[in-house]
C-alpha cells in the first residue's frame, strides 16, 4: 500500500520526439537531448532551475553500452547533478516516472526531469538479414538462463501464456472481431498523433483476422506493439514551483494524484506466492493503489493511455483495472464503453501498437499524450499504465488530474 | 572436474550469427542524412554455474529424475527447486525457513495453461519454429516447471496441448545440464506400457512425421527435371569453394532421397560436401517430397525448404531431422557470400 506523499507534484512540461522504426540519423544521445530541449521549451524553463533527473533506459544491449546514460547525461544539462537510471523491463518508463515523482514528492528536489529514451533497431540478425529476430533475441536475454531461456522464451510467448491462460478461464472473451475493432480504432487514433510511428497505416478487423500468427493461438502480427526509437521528457515540479512555471508557460499543471506499482513473482504456479494463470495481478494491484491514493475510481477516468504490448493484453488489463468485469473485456466494444462507440478514450496516441514503443520512454510518451488530451479536451482525470518483464510481471499506474493556472 | 561433456561442432554463438568487421555509408530514407554504420557486437562468454540448483540438473542428467523441494513448515512443494528457503515461513530467529531439497517428483503431470506455439521466433530459435513451451504441474508442486512441449504426431498445432492436458516428462538421450534435457509429450501419445515408467527417453517413443504422399507426376515436371538436376548439381559443385558452406555441413552425414513430380534424385552429405546421385538412393536417412521440382531451383537461389514444408508445398518423412533441412537452407546464402567476397578480391 502506498503512503501519501509529503507534497504534490505536477507535470509542467513535456516533449516527445517522433517515433520511428529506426532513427538512422540520430544516436540515443541526440534523441535524449532533443527531448530535454523540447520539454524545457514547452515549460519555458531555464535548465539552470532543474535540480536532478531520472532516466529510463531499458536495455544495455540495445544501447550497445553498459551504463549508457553516463556518456550523455551532460548533454541533457544534468552535469554535476544526480541522475538515477531506471531499468524495469517494459515497465521501465512507468517506474522511472515513479522515481522522478518520489524525488520531488519527498521534498529533496523542486524540479526534476523525467526522461526516457531507447534505440532498439541497430540490432541486426545476420542470419535472416533482418532486424526483428535480433531485437526479439535481445529482449529474450531477459529470461532466466537456467530454466527458461534455453527453451526459447521470448516476450511474445510469455505474454501469450498470460493471454492463453486468461482464455482458458474465459473462452468466450477476447473474440477476434472485437480485437479487430479495437485495433481499427487505435490505428485511426494514431492519425491524430503527430509523433505516431504508424500514422499512414489502414487497419481493418478483416486485415487483423488475416494477418499471420506471431504466437499461435494467442495473437497475430497486427496485434503486437512495434519496435520504436525515440525519446520523451517530462518536467516534474513541486507545488509552489509548478504553479509559477505554469503561469509563465500558459499551460495548466497536470497533477500526479495517484501512483501505484506491483511486481508479480517470476515463477508461475497454482497459488500464491506464485504468479497465477489467467491474471495480471500486477495491473490490478497497481491500479488499486493509485485509485486509493488519488481518491478516485474507474468511473472518474476519462482518458487512458495503456501499455498495449499485445492487443489481448490491453483487454485483460482493462478488466484488471476495473473498467470491465473479468471475463467480459469484450464489453469495451460490445457494451459501447470505448470511444468512439462510448465515452472512454483509450490510447488516443495510438498506443504502443500504432503510436510507438521506445521501451525506456514509452510510458512517458503515454503521459505526454494523456496530458495533451486532458488539456485539449478539457477533461479532468487520466490514467497511464505500464507493464513489463516476463509474463507481465511488473505493473505501474499513475492517475493524472488537470489543474488550473 | 568430474566430467566434461560437449556437443562437438556446436557453438554458443552460432558461426552464421557473427558478422565480419564491416562498415557502410548509408542515407537515412526519412531525412536524407548520410551516416556511417559499422558492425558491432556485445558478447561475453561464460562457464556459468547452476550453483544451488545444480542438484536438479544432476538428477536429470544422471538419474533421469525430476526433483523438487518442500517447506517443512507450510508444506509448500516447489518444482523445480528454484530457491532453497521458503519466502513465506520464518524460523524463531526470523531467518527464512530452509526447504527440504531432493524431493522426487512424479513424471506425469498436467499443463498449467495452454502453451503458446511460437511461429515467429527470436534469432537463435528461428530454426526451431514452430515450437511450443509451457508449464507443467507435477505431483503436489505449487509451482510449475517450465518445459518444452512436443507431439509425436508431427508439427505442433493448437489443440494438442491445453490447460489440464496430462503430460509425461521425457528425457533426451544426451543430457548436459540444460532445461532442454527434458520435455513433455501428451500422456495419451505415450505407449501404455511406458506411461508409469520413470526416466523414459525420447528414443523410446515413436516419432511420426506428417503423412507424406507420393509426388504428383506430370509431363511438364518430367520435362523440366533434367535442367533442374543440372542446376542442383552446379550449385552443390560450388560448395567446395565456399568455406562458409563447408562449415554449414561440418560433422553432418546424411543420405537424402528427393522425390519430385519430375523424377527422383539423391543428395549425399558427407565430408562437408554434397554429391548429387541421379534417380534413387538406397536406404535414405531422410526423404523429401515435393510436386514441383522447380522448388529445388528456388532453393539454390535462396528459397527456403523449411517454408515449403510449413506451407505444405513439401514434406519430409522425419520431422526430428529438420536440422538437416535447416542446414540445406543455409547453403545458398553461404555460397553467395563467399562468391561475393571472392569477386571483391
Amino acid at each position: 500500500m502506498g503512503k501519501i506523499p509529503k507534497r504534490k507534484v505536477a507535470i509542467v512540461g513535456a516533449f516527445t520526439t517522433p517515433c520511428r522504426g529506426r532513427w538512422l540519423s540520430k544516436t540515443i544521445w541526440e534523441l535524449a537531448q532533443w527531448a530535454v530541449s523540447g520539454a524545457l521549451q514547452d515549460a519555458k524553463l531555464s535548465i539552470n532551475r532543474v535540480e536532478a533527473g531520472a532516466i529510463g533506459l531499458y536495455n544495455d544491449i540495445f544501447a550497445r553500452q553498459a551504463i549508457p546514460e553516463s556518456s550523455f547525461l551532460g548533454h541533457m544539462g544534468l552535469a554535476f547533478k544526480p541522475l538515477p537510471r531506471v531499468t524495469n523491463g517494459g515497465a521501465t518508463g512507468i517506474y522511472t516516472f515513479g522515481v522522478a515523482f518520489d524525488m520531488v514528492a519527498s521534498g529533496r528536489y523542486d524540479i526534476v526531469l523525467c526522461i526516457g529514451a531507447e534505440k532498439a533497431t541497430d540490432c541486426y540478425d545476420f542470419m535472416s538479414e533482418t532486424q526483428t529476430p535480433e531485437v526479439v533475441q535481445t529482449i529474450a536475454w531477459s529470461w532466466d538462463p537456467l530454466f527458461e531461456r534455453d527453451q526459447g522464451a521470448t516476450a511474445s510467448d510469455s505474454y501469450a501464456e498470460v493471454i492463453l491462460s486468461y482464455m482458458d478461464k474465459y473462452p468466450n472473451d477476447l473474440k477476434m472481431p472485437v480485437r479487430g475493432e479495437i485495433l481499427r480504432i487505435l490505428c485511426e487514433q494514431a492519425k491524430n498523433n503527430p509523433n505516431a510511428q504508424r500514422r499512414d497505416e489502414i487497419v481493418t478487423p478483416e486485415r487483423v483476422e488475416h494477418s499471420p500468427w506471431i504466437i499461435e493461438p494467442a495473437f497475430k502480427k497486427l496485434e503486437t506493439c512495434v519496435y520504436t526509437e525515440g525519446a520523451c521528457c517530462l518536467v516534474f515540479a513541486a507545488e509552489g514551483a509548478a504553479e509559477e512555471i505554469c503561469r509563465d508557460s500558459g499551460q495548466p499543471p497536470i497533477w500526479i494524484e495517484g501512483l501505484g506499482f506491483a511486481n508479480e513473482p517470476y515463477w508461475w504456479g497454482i497459488k500464491h506466492p506464485h504468479k497465477l494463470p489467467g491474471r495480471i495481478e500486477s495491473d490490478h494491484l497497481a491500479a488499486k493503489t493509485a485509485y486509493e491514493m488519488a481518491g478516485v475510481g474507474p468511473n472518474d477516468i476519462k482518458v487512458i493511455e495503456l501499455h498495449d504490448a499485445f492487443l489481448p493484453q490491453l483487454e485483460i488489463t482493462m478488466a484488471e483495472m476495473g473498467f470491465v468485469p473479468p471475463g467480459r473485456a469484450d464489453d469495451l466494444i460490445e457494451k459501447k464503453i470505448m470511444a468512439p462507440h462510448g465515452n472512454l478514450l483509450i490510447n488516443p496516441s495510438g498506443g504502443l501498437i500504432y503510436g510507438g514503443h521506445f521501451v525506456g520512454g514509452s510510458n512517458m510518451f503515454s503521459a505526454w499524450s494523456a496530458r495533451r488530451e486532458l488539456i485539449r479536451r478539457g477533461l479532468d482525470y487520466a490514467l497511464i499504465h505500464g507493464t513489463g518483464a516476463s509474463s507481465a510481471q511488473y505493473g505501474g499506474v499513475a492517475i493524472l488530474k488537470r489543474g488550473v493556472i | 572436474m568430474e566430467k566434461m561433456m560437449r556437443r562437438a561442432g556446436e557453438y554458443v554463438i552460432p558461426h552464421e550469427a557473427i558478422p565480419e568487421v564491416m562498415s557502410r555509408i548509408s542515407v537515412s530514407p526519412e531525412d536524407g542524412v548520410t551516416v556511417v554504420e559499422r558492425t558491432e557486437a556485445m558478447f561475453t562468454t561464460y562457464w556459468a554455474s547452476a550453483g544451488e540448483v545444480s542438484p536438479f540438473f544432476l538428477a536429470v542428467m544422471k538419474e533421469k529424475k525430476i526433483i523438487g523441494a518442500r517447506c517443512p513448515k507450510c508444506k509448500m512443494v516447489i518444482c523445480p527447486p528454484y530457491m532453497t528457503r521458503c519466502p513465506v515461513c520464518q524460523k524463531e530467529d526470523y531467518s527464512l525457513m530452509e526447504l527440504e531439497l531432493g524431493v522426487e517428483m512424479p513424471q506425469v503431470g498436467y499443463m498449467l495453461g495452454t502453451p503458446p506455439i511460437t511461429v515467429f521466433a527470436n534469432a537463435r530459435f528461428a530454426r526451431y519454429a514452430p515450437f511450443g513451451r509451457g508449464r507443467v504441474i507435477l505431483g503436489e508442486s505449487q509451482s510449475a516447471l517450465p518445459i518444452q512441449v512436443f507431439t509425436t504426431t508431427g508439427f505442433l498445432k493448437p489443440g494438442i496441448f491445453k490447460a489440464g492436458t496430462k503430460v509425461k516428462i521425457i528425457f533426451r538421450k544426451q543430457r548436459m545440464g540444460f532445461s532442454t534435457d527434458y520435455f513433455a509429450v501428451p500422456l495419451d501419445e505415450v505407449p501404455e506400457k511406458l506411461r508409469d515408467k520413470d526416466g523414459v527417453e525420447g528414443t523410446a517413443l515413436k516419432w511420426r512425421s506428417l503423412e507424406i504422399s507420393e509426388p504428383k507426376i506430370t509431363d511438364e515436371f518430367r520435362k523440366q527435371f533434367p535442367k533442374i538436376l543440372q542446376a542442383v548439381t552446379k550449385f552443390v559443385g560450388a560448395i567446395p569453394k565456399s568455406p562458409r558452406a563447408q562449415r554449414d555441413l561440418a560433422n553432418w552425414t546424411r543420405k537424402i532421397l528427393v522425390k519430385t513430380g519430375g523424377g527422383k534424385l539423391g543428395l549425399v552429405l558427407d565430408k562437408q560436401k554434397i554429391k548429387v546421385v541421379k534417380d534413387k538412393i538406397p536406404r535414405p536417412d531422410l526423404v523429401l517430397v515435393m510436386d514441383d521440382p522447380a522448388n529445388l531451383v528456388g532453393w539454390t537461389k535462396g528459397g527456403s525448404i523449411v517454408n515449403l514444408i510449413r506451407t505444405g508445398a513439401a514434406a519430409v518423412n522425419n520431422l526430428q531431422d529438420m536440422e538437416t533441412i535447416f542446414k540445406l537452407d543455409r547453403l545458398p546464402r553461404s555460397v553467395r557470400r563467399d562468391a561475393e567476397e571472392r569477386a571483391r578480391k
